[in-house]
């Protein structure tokens, strides 16, 4: 009997050996590992269009970004239940505020999907060195717009090239001054131009590049460049004015549209439902001013396309599922850019910056300009034509308006950097907040 | 086999004998015969010289006067002889003839020893086993009586003795068992069965991979005394444990029926990992927790509802390190040890038992009629600078007055019976049971049932294999609500909804003209099934290749299966919305373990060893599938696959845990003990840099009450001296945590995207605790009063956090372990059989105190404050406090002047802000426990339970609602004593509905009450039927018994039930009441029997 134990023992103890450490490698069967994530040429096509996704978050092109262009201007009022866009709205906002941090964390997610890919595609063994440059075109320009859109809204932002593969020493990155970013988004917007593929109007393509380089060049006042890129999309763009307004906003005719960011079903946005009237299931969060109302002709055609018949922002319609599309780049933006360009360039043709006017206002039903004070009536069209586009108050801080306009003070043009950011950067301390926050 | 039984026999004239057995108590000598003696004694009668004799050894003689001539003339002189050398000198010139035994010296006369017949010598053998298991016992002590001729029982249980007196008697001892003595009459083959010998701590408590006699454990175990479980009509095990034992706190979180309640072992351990203990049935740790996927906005169901308690045999909780840490890094919130019932040696046996009876509500709010609520309508109206609604006219013939709690509170019933079957003989036992329970919620709409089924056998194949199995069967079936926070249960839409409205139009529809949706509607028709299917089980093979080693082998599988159908006809608002709402969810889980255990215990003299290794393997796997459907074509229709709008979901998740542990257990004399167990365990959740933990602790006892210096005080049978420390672990931190993961659904223009979801951190790993553990058992007159006293300090470090990122990194949170929390309490029990005999009391006292402190978060934060709107009692972490405290206003009361709610401005500034919030209440109570007496008297016995918990405060978060006094909801009765004119002093502000009355209710201290409670949790009276007329029936013990259920609260609380909490078993939300469902009165009566 004891023989027999002893083989007992000896099987099960060698049993307990023969368990490896294998066993404690589980993959997860609802995400994948960053190792392999992004490997193969198909991995690629999906981690870009992840990185096209983030232009759908609320804090972006799916609401705030949007919502705030108006809101702080004068076009739009808060009249619902959210404090922070009230605070906005009435200039009392601070670091603290929630919108605030929707937008620039959202840009910044952007960013990072952005680099995550710049930073892996290289690896990637089944693509040719074209795939990878048109790959790396589209990306590039959508780090352009995110830094665009930071750089306006926030001045010195942090920029970050690299993702952030941990959480160690390469978070803490300081602001970098506004002048570099441009040069850096400039740089960006360059390679996309040589190398972005075609692609339908809700994807970065070469007009879209052109039409985002025209409105940098607008906004660093480099005039003759913006003229440059704007004219080129004009003429030789396969875009025209969409002869009914309304269409572009009922999704009937995108024949104007050169960048928008798509919505459907599953991904939708509430823009909708934050300008809609309780009575029709909305939220009423934002309500058109008087004072833009009333600066519409009684025969703009623009009038009723942009304010419903409540009396709410209607270019977004779809409440029940969202589908609206949110329109980044159409033609009409190029042509009053051309017209603003020229009309900033001393010596330009006087009938050329008509012309570009005029377009917008017989479009709009309106008879053509018969005065001279074309910068100023180039930024009333603005403002009738890109109502609740959230255009108004990038406008406005450009064209070095928005102090008289709005009546705030020069710290009110710049938000506040997020007080979370402050917090948790190293980098970036309360004495380098923007000033009067 | 032959089986002699022992006859009782008087002590004698003669010797006590003290029992040297292999395993026992040594000898307790208080003299030596080493005592020197100095006798100068002449012609003296020798009576003289052995009182001298006596006085200066402090040895005792024993003769018979009439055979011993003590009377005879004698001469001694010794000086400093030994006792021997004396008793040498003395006796040696007359005729009698000593023997020293023990503290006596026997004498007899030489002339008696010689003049009797030389006596016959007898060899005689046998076997000793024990009664109760049929297994031998070696060691056992057998001696002839009157001799010192003794021998020991061999490995095998086996004797042999030669006997060689006249009418021998043989004795057989041994620790643990009834001593019997056997007349040698003729037989030279004498087998005995010995009979156990149990007091309280002689009991054997099952430990982790083992058992061991109470009186021999060196770490803090607590027993729950599983006596009469069969009678309460409880539904699941965690009820069972409430108040039977300190060290564990539980909270019933509501009355609904199959859900989870809240089990704290030694405190709150972690704030986002898991906190309920590890669960371990029959050596195989069990799925616990909640695999529903419909949300109820509430309480949430659990896996524990499908065992059946009557199956338990024994349930241990493991409270220390020492006892824990062999389960290492599941071990922190302490391990709860169950062990159901098998079959036992004897003819095969039935037992039945069924209870039947009704529940109801026992506390119910008081709200207010159409009367009250239309003069509060006009209060209101006057006092927002209108004019009343209504005229006295209108409201005095008001016809409608829905007391819509009424409505949806009901008295329901619940039953219950059982039969089992257990038999066991020499090779095979097994224990064969099914039950049904039925418990219909006294909340219309709910209700939970179970069929159960178990088979537990084991079989000896020969004497060193064994084979077994435990399987049980399980299929439950949940009704459920929507509770809590919903404004979709019928709970708080009852609550609220006005009582001016009616339950039916005129036409017979429902009533939905009210703001919240019709309660009565919701609890009879909506649709909320839960089916549960359980298979749990395990297999094993136990081999006992040498004496004292033992070879264990496990597999164990769980399986849930958790289907939910669920369906929102149009009759209610919600699937009006919808047009009718439907899910379908499918979770599966299966958690399955292999082990193998390898025991030996050995002695050497007084040392005693003890050492088990092992190892195990779990998997753990869960699948859901889920899958949802709007816009139905009929009410008939329910599910979705008739739906026009479907949309669904699957995921599944799985993780692995490998563990290598061992334990070391070393006596000497069973008086001074020593445990020292480790656990190596490496699991997939863990990180590459932290993939095995090692959790080791020690610990040593003292028995104190075996020194010499205690062992003469008979009032003292124990006490013992525990100290330990070690530490263990908490792994439920999320399955994938430490990687870096891409995740899907970032889709963009109807293609699928990817993108980073999650920043990896390779070194995450468990949460730890280091905990010491000091205790002191005591046992009193033969452990009819035993004592125990625990003091302990768990340090918890490594605490999973969301450390907050700068937002520009794309990523809000890492997770890290940075933590530190410290629970530090006393556990005290005593329990004592107070009168014995026909009339028989005996009391149970448990009383555990708790203090809880969050030491450390992450960097400088000292905070973390969670304002979402599912945080009604504003529950936040602060650094220095227990987890959860309240944080909010601190209110002043209701301004006389005003009659506007008053607040305190801490900073000073003019304004109620949020800065002027601050802590305001705790939900830890000071103290928690139970009472329990138990009286019996011939056939009848009543056994009464006592709960009770001190010092928590409760957030009473439905007040702001129903005391609110504006906008939706009803109010409560209390209302009526709302200020009304200037100059009213009373703690209920002013009816408006005007900015809610200045931030009437805010979260502050006017909402936070007292939850101290005593409760008379469970009064059970039984008889049992004389023997005499049941045996006629051929059963036996036969009674019949009546149990009330909390039959009554005394607590200064306001609401329904201060035993609550809304969000379940929260790690952080808790003591909150939001329109929770309260517990019932349970009055059942019930008959059970054997046959």
């Amino acid at each position: 009997m004891k023989m027999k134990a002893k083989a007992y023992i000896i099987i099960i103890l060698g049993s307990l050996l023969l368990n490896s450490c294998s066993l404690l490698d589980v993959e997860p069967a609802m995400s994948i590992t960053e190792e392999t994530a992004v490997s193969t040429k198909a991995d690629v096509s999906k981690a870009l269009n992840g990185c096209y996704d983030a232009l759908q978050l609320t804090g972006y092109y799916g609401r705030d970004l949007v919502a705030i262009g108006d809101l702080t201007a004068d076009n739009l009022d808060a009249t619902g239940t959210i404090a922070d866009f009230r605070a906005i709205d009435l200039f009392n906002h601070k670091a603290d505020n929630s919108i605030v941090l929707n937008l620039w964390a959202a840009m910044y997610d952007g960013v990072n999907r952005v680099n995550n890919v710049l930073y892996r595609i290289d690896g990637v063994q089944d693509m040719t060195a074209d795939e990878i440059a048109a790959v790396k075109a589209e990306l590039r320009f959508l780090r352009a717009l995110h830094y665009f859109n930071l750089v306006r809204l926030f001045g010195d932002v942090p920029y970050r090239e690299l993702p952030t593969l941990n959480a160690g020493e390469a978070l803490h990155v300081a602001r970098t001054s506004k002048e570099v970013v441009y040069d850096l988004i400039l740089q960006d917007l360059d390679f996309a131009l040589n190398n972005i593929p075609d692609n339908p109007n809700f994807r970065a393509n070469i007009w879209s590049t052109k039409a985002l380089l025209a409105k940098v060049y607008l906004t660093i006042q480099e005039y003759d460049l913006a003229y440059t890129m704007a004219n080129d999309v004009i003429e030789n763009g396969p875009f025209i004015l969409s002869p009914n307004f309304d269409d572009l906003f009922a999704q009937e005719d995108d024949s104007e549209i050169i960048f928008r960011v798509a919505f459907n079903e599953q991904d939708w946005t509430r823009l909708a439902q934050y300008f809609a009237p309780s009575i029709l299931g909305g939220r009423k969060e934002f309500w058109p001013t008087d004072e833009l109302v009333n600066l519409f002709s009684a025969n703009d055609v623009r009038l009723a396309s942009s304010v419903g018949t409540d009396g709410q922002g209607f270019k977004f319609r779809d409440i029940a599922t969202g589908t609206d599309n949110v329109i980044v780049f159409r033609l009409a933006d190029m042509i009053l850019t051309r017209a603003e360009a020229l009309a900033n360039t001393p010596g330009s043709n006087e009938n050329d910056i008509r012309s570009d006017i005029n377009a917008i206002r017989n479009r709009a039903s309106l008879v053509n300009y018969s005065g001279s004070d074309f910068l100023s009536e180039i930024q009333i069209q603005r403002r009738l034509e890109f109502a609740f586009e959230g255009h108004r108050w990038f406008d406005l801080v450009r064209t070095e308006t928005a102090t008289s306009v709005l009546g705030i003070s020069q710290n009110y043009t710049l938000f506040p950097i997020p007080k979370a950011e402050i917090t948790n950067n190293n980098a970036i301390n309360e004495t380098d907040q923007n000033p009067g926050y | 086999m032959l089986h002699v039984k022992s006859k009782p026999r008087i002590m004698q004239l003669g010797v006590i004998l003290l029992l040297i057995g292999f395993l026992i108590f040594p000898i307790k000598q208080l003299f030596s015969q080493d005592t020197r003696i100095t006798l100068e004694m002449k012609d003296v009668a020798l009576k003289q010289v052995l009182k001298e004799i006596e006085t200066q050894s402090g040895y005792t003689f024993l003769y018979s006067d009439t055979k011993v001539d003590v009377a005879q003339k004698v001469e001694v002189s010794v000086q400093g002889l030994t006792l021997t050398e004396v008793l040498n000198q003395v006796f040696k010139s007359t005729k009698i003839s000593y023997k020293i035994e023990g503290k006596q010296i026997v004498l007899t006369a030489k002339d008696e020893a010689t003049r009797s017949q030389p006596p016959q010598k007898i060899t005689v053998t046998g076997t000793i086993i024990d009664s109760q298991t049929r297994e031998t016992i070696p060691g056992v002590n057998i001696m002839v009586k009157g001799t010192t001729n003794g021998t020991t029982s061999d490995f095998d249980g086996k004797y042999r003795i030669e006997v060689a007196t006249a009418d021998p008697i043989l004795i057989f001892s041994f620790v643990g068992y009834v001593t019997q003595e056997v007349p040698v009459v003729g037989q030279v083959l004498i087998d005995v069965a010995l009979e156990q010998e149990f007091t309280k701590l002689d009991e054997v408590v099952v430990i982790g991979y083992g058992s061991e006699s109470k009186r021999l454990l060196t770490g803090s175990i607590g027993a729950i005394n599983t006596e009469g479980i069969q009678e309460r009509p409880i539904q699941s095990i965690d009820n069972i444990m409430q108040g039977q034992t300190a060290g564990v706190q539980i909270t019933q979180n509501s009355g609904t029926p199959g859900a989870a309640m809240t089990v704290r072992i030694r405190g709150n351990s972690s704030i986002n990992a898991g906190n309920q203990p590890l669960y371990v049935v029959d050596g195989v740790p069990i799925l616990s927790g909640d695999f529903s996927q419909v949300s109820f906005q509430g309480q949430t169901t659990s896996a524990l509802s499908d065992l059946n308690p009557n199956d338990i045999e024994s349930i241990s909780i493991l409270r220390d390190a020492s006892a824990a840490a062999i389960y290492g890094a599941r071990a922190s919130n302490g391990v709860v040890l169950i062990t159901t019932k098998r079959g036992k040696t004897q003819e095969t046996k039935f037992s039945f038992n069924a209870y039947t009876g009704f529940q109801q509500p026992f506390n119910v709010l008081e709200m207010l009629n159409s009367k009250q609520f239309l003069d509060l309508q006009n209060d209101i109206a006057v006092n927002d600078g209108g004019s009343p609604l209504y005229t006295q006219d209108y409201i005095d013939n008001y016809a409608v007055n829905t007391d819509w709690l009424g409505e949806v509170f009901r008295t329901s019933p619940i039953s219950s019976a059982e039969l089992s079957a257990s038999s066991g003989g020499d090779k095979t036992s097994f224990y064969l049971s099914g039950s049904y329970f039925d418990q219909q919620g006294i909340l219309l709409g709910t209700d939970f049932s179970r069929l159960s089924g178990r088979f537990n056998v084991d079989h000896n194949v020969n004497s060193w294999f064994k084979l077994g199995s435990s399987i049980s069967l399980t299929g439950s079936m949940n009704n459920r609500v929507e509770g809590d926070q919903s404004t979709n249960g019928p709970l708080p839409n009852a609550i609220s909804s006005f009582p001016t409205a009616p339950i039916y139009n005129d036409d017979g529809t429902y009533y939905e003209g009210g703001f919240f949706a019709n309660p009565v509607a919701i609890g009879k028709e909506a649709i909320n099934e839960a089916r549960s299917f359980r298979a749990l089980g395990n297999i094993f093979a136990e081999f006992k290749p040498i004496t004292g080693m033992v070879l264990l082998t496990k597999a164990g599988y769980d399986f849930v299966n958790y289907a939910e159908h669920s369906f929102d006809p149009t009759t209610t608002r919600q699937g009006a919305r919808y047009n009718g709402l439907g899910f379908e969810a499918f979770s599966k889980a299966a958690n399955i373990t292999s082990s193998t255990t390898l025991d030996y215990n050995t002695s050497i003299g007084e040392n005693n060893f003890g050492v088990m290794v092992g190892n195990s393997l779990e998997v753990f796997d869960n699948k859901n599938t889920y899958v949802r459907g709007q816009d139905f074509p009929s009410n008939a229709l329910q599910y979705v696959g008739s739906a026009a709008v479907i949309s669904g979901s699957a995921s599944s998740t799985r993780s692995t845990l490998l563990s290598f542990f061992g334990r070391l257990k070393y006596n000497y004399k069973y008086r001074y003990l020593f445990t020292f167990n480790a656990r190596y365990d490496g699991s997939s959740r863990f990180g590459e840099n932290k993939q095995f933990g090692f959790f080791p602790s020690f610990s040593a006892a003292w028995r104190i009450s075996e020194e010499q210096f205690l062992a003469d005080l008979s009032w003292l049978s124990e006490m013992k001296l525990r100290a330990s420390v070690g530490v263990t672990g908490n792994d439920r931190i999320g399955n994938f945590a430490f990687l870096g993961l891409y995740g899907a659904s970032f889709n963009y223009g109807r293609e699928s995207g990817i993108a980073p979801l999650q920043l990896p951190n390779p070194d995450l790993k468990w949460e730890n605790t280091l905990e010491n553990n000091f205790g002191i058992d005591l046992g009193f007159l033969k452990d009819r009063i035993t004592v125990n006293f625990d003091y302990y300090i768990k340090n918890t470090t490594d605490l999973l956090l969301d450390q907050p990122l700068p937002p520009s990194a794309g990523f809000e949170f890492v997770s890290k372990n940075v933590g530190e929390m410290q629970n530090r309490g006393f556990e005290f029990n005593i329990s004592s059989n107070n009168i014995e005999g026909e009339f028989s009391w005996t009391t149970a006292l448990n009383i555990s105190a708790n203090r809880n402190e969050v030491t450390k978060l992450y960097g400088d934060i000292d905070r973390i404050i969670d304002e979402s709107r599912g945080n009604r009692g504003n529950n936040s972490i602060f650094v220095g406090h227990p987890i959860g405290v309240f944080y909010g206003y601190q209110w002043l009361g209701v301004d006389p002047s005003t009659g506007d709610c008053v607040y305190e401005d801490i900073d000073g500034d003019g304004e109620i802000t949020s800065s002027d919030q601050k802590i305001i209440g705790n939900p830890h109570p000071k103290f928690v426990g139970g009472f329990t007496n138990v009286f019996s008297y011939k056939g009848i016995t009543l056994n009464v339970l006592l709960q009770y918990t001190y010092g928590n405060e409760i957030y009473n978060g439905s007040r702001m609602y129903i005391e609110g006094l504006g906008g939706d909801d009803n109010q409560t009765t209390a209302v009526l004593r709302r200020w009304k004119q200037p100059g009213d002093i009373t703690d209920v502000p002013r009816a408006t509905v005007l900015g809610y009355n200045n931030n009437a209710n805010l979260k502050s201290t006017r909402f936070i009450e007292d939850g101290s409670f005593l409760r008379i949790k469970n009064v059970n009276l039984s008889y049992d039927l004389p023997k005499s007329v049941v045996s006629k029936l051929k059963m036996s013990n036969t009674k019949v018994y009546l149990t009330v259920q909390n039959l009554y609260t005394f607590t200064n609380y306001t609401g329904m039930d201060p035993d609550v909490n809304f969000a379940g078993s929260s790690n952080t939300y808790i003591g909150t009441d939001f329109f929770t469902y309260p517990q019932a009165r349970t009055v059942t009566i019930g008959i059970s029997t054997n046959f």
